[in-house]
């Protein structure tokens, strides 16, 4: 295509638009409408992913060791576990560094004073997991071992993040088909009217020899800006509540997750603003394509 | 340049619109096809066009074989013709000059071409004075003038005029005759579609009579002939 024919059919595409400007503003308001629910369920979709692998690097399960144990017992529980074909790293934690420990984290850490004297806690092996999902047949596996009295871990919360984000993606995918096939219904119908209002155009231009492409183009323009404007308009949005969310997250949610975040602003920023450009332009040219084609068939 | 070789078009396999016609309208030459309504003009221009494909035989125009064109190739095929119809198909919300500028926009003239050819089409058709003026504010004639121009603006080899004169007075027709007899004199091969009976006879050219989808009678320097109903 000449560059001068380029110019043209861009120019005329940004007269239908002016031309046709309350459709145009209506499409652009519910197509970023819905490019901002899509953006949500994939903000939520990576967020929660981001969680469950922040829980995960931090998931122990703590294996309490019996009172009586002499220290050879303690070695070979170690190497029993260790062994263990999903187990990652053993750590044994005696149980005067566990007061430690504890101490550190108080407040008044001189209410345990005179503790190291008579002990109440027990030595404990902290062991990691190469794979969450094992995780109960592991601890089946290490309560076996004699010597072994009890194992803590918050299973429980990671499987129920295991099934949110199950749930979230299947949900945005199935929102995401859906939100596709509205945003072109709705770049289509905004389109037709522009094709109609143009149809004695297009007959001539038909008629005078214009090819197929020379006349859909200022409809694709008119569409892809259109879907542009759009996820432009609906990346804004999304940044500034992603942004103001993000920051005061540790506020919100508080207690102990104080140490989770968010993914940083930027990172997510750029999936957003790749899916909602590439969905936009997408829905904007199926959209001016559907429309024009009934009125090329001269 | 526009050769019918038994050609056969019947619409939606029943109605047939012409059967078994042959004619053949040689490079430079002047040509009326007339009949009455329904006869089958309009399927000849349609079918040189290719806005429908013949039922059967075979279409030639300027060398290319209308039938087998693919489609993608049409637009190629009708800017060797040039077309005017009966309601004139301007744009309105274009001026005169942009109506003419607008044709070799589509079709990728350079401006400076543009800029050459559009002011002595507009002298031609004698409306240079009136080139920013919008198509509803002139006239019929006038307008179907335009049209003529907006036809001839990218020099097509054929030019083809379907009821040019349906819309306008005696003496507008007359003018467009008259401007249509020239366009054929600079070499231009014209083929006018049409059932006025003043224009066929004050020109004395080829005349094809078609009546009931058949060629009735195909005469040089020819006359409108009332055709009896077979």
């Amino acid at each position: 295509m000449k560059l001068r024919s380029f110019s043209y059919l861009i120019k005329e595409g940004f007269k239908g638009l002016w031309y046709n400007r309350l459709m145009s503003i209506a499409s652009i308001m519910t197509v970023s409408a819905s490019l901002i629910v899509f953006s949500l369920f994939l903000i939520l979709g990576m967020n929660v992913e981001h969680l469950i692998e922040q829980v995960r690097s931090e998931y122990e399960l703590l294996v309490v060791i019996d009172e009586s144990a002499d220290e050879a017992t303690i070695q070979g529980i170690g190497k029993a576990i260790g062994a263990m074909h999903e187990v990652g790293e053993v750590r044994l934690v005696t149980k005067e560094e566990g007061l430690e420990d504890l101490k550190a984290t108080m407040d008044n850490p001189e209410l345990l004073e005179g503790l190291e004297l008579d002990n109440p806690l027990r030595n404990t092996y902290r062991v990691s997991l190469k794979n969450l999902s094992k995780s109960v047949e592991v601890m089946e596996d290490i309560s076996l071992i004699s010597g072994v009295v009890k194992i803590n871990s918050n299973q429980e919360a990671v499987t129920a993040l295991q099934n949110i984000t199950k749930v979230v993606n299947m949900v945005g995918f199935w929102l995401f088909v859906l939100l596709m096939v509205i945003s072109i219904a709705i770049i289509t119908n905004t389109i037709r009217l522009a094709v109609y209002a143009r149809r004695k155009e297009i007959n001539v231009m038909k008629f005078i020899g214009a090819t197929n492409w020379f006349i859909r183009w200022p409809f694709m323009v008119e569409g892809i800006v259109i879907g542009l404007i759009a996820a432009a308009l609906s990346f804004g949005i999304v940044y500034g509540g992603y942004y103001y969310v993000s920051v005061s997250f540790q506020d919100l949610v508080g207690g102990g997750l104080a140490d989770l975040k968010l993914i940083e602003t930027w990172t997510i920023m750029q999936w957003v603003a790749i899916s909602v450009v590439v969905l936009g332009v997408f829905s904007g040219m199926t959209g001016s394509v559907i429309s024009v084609r009934k009125h090329m068939k001269v | 340049m526009i050769q019918f070789e038994n050609v056969t078009k019947i619409y939606d396999g029943e109605t047939t619109a012409l059967e078994n016609v042959s004619f053949h309208i040689e490079e430079g030459e002047f040509a009326f096809v007339i009949g009455p309504s329904g006869a089958g003009k309009s399927t000849v221009t349609k079918l040189i066009t290719r806005e429908e494909l013949p039922t059967e035989g075979k279409i030639y125009v300027n060398g290319i074989d209308v039938a087998k064109l693919r489609r993608s190739k049409v637009p190629y095929l009708r800017r060797n013709i040039g077309i005017v119809f009966q309601d004139f198909r301007l744009l309105s919300q274009k001026t005169i000059k942009e109506n003419i500028e607008f044709a070799m926009e589509v079709v990728g003239a350079s401006p400076k071409e543009i800029k050459k050819t559009v002011p002595k089409l507009l002298t031609m058709i004698g409306l240079s004075s009136r080139a920013n003026a919008y198509p509803d504010q002139l006239s019929g004639g006038e307008q179907q003038r335009v049209a003529l121009a907006r036809a001839l603006a990218n020099q097509p080899p054929v030019l083809i005029a379907d009821e040019p004169t349906g819309n306008l007075d005696p003496k507008s027709s007359a003018e467009i005759i008259q401007l249509l007899n020239e366009i054929n004199v600079q070499g231009t091969t014209v083929l006018v579609v049409t059932h006025d009976r003043e224009i066929v006879n004050s020109l004395k050219k080829r005349v094809i009579t078609i009546s009931e989808g058949h060629i009735f009678s195909d005469e040089e320097k020819g006359e409108y002939h009332e055709t009896p109903v077979i």
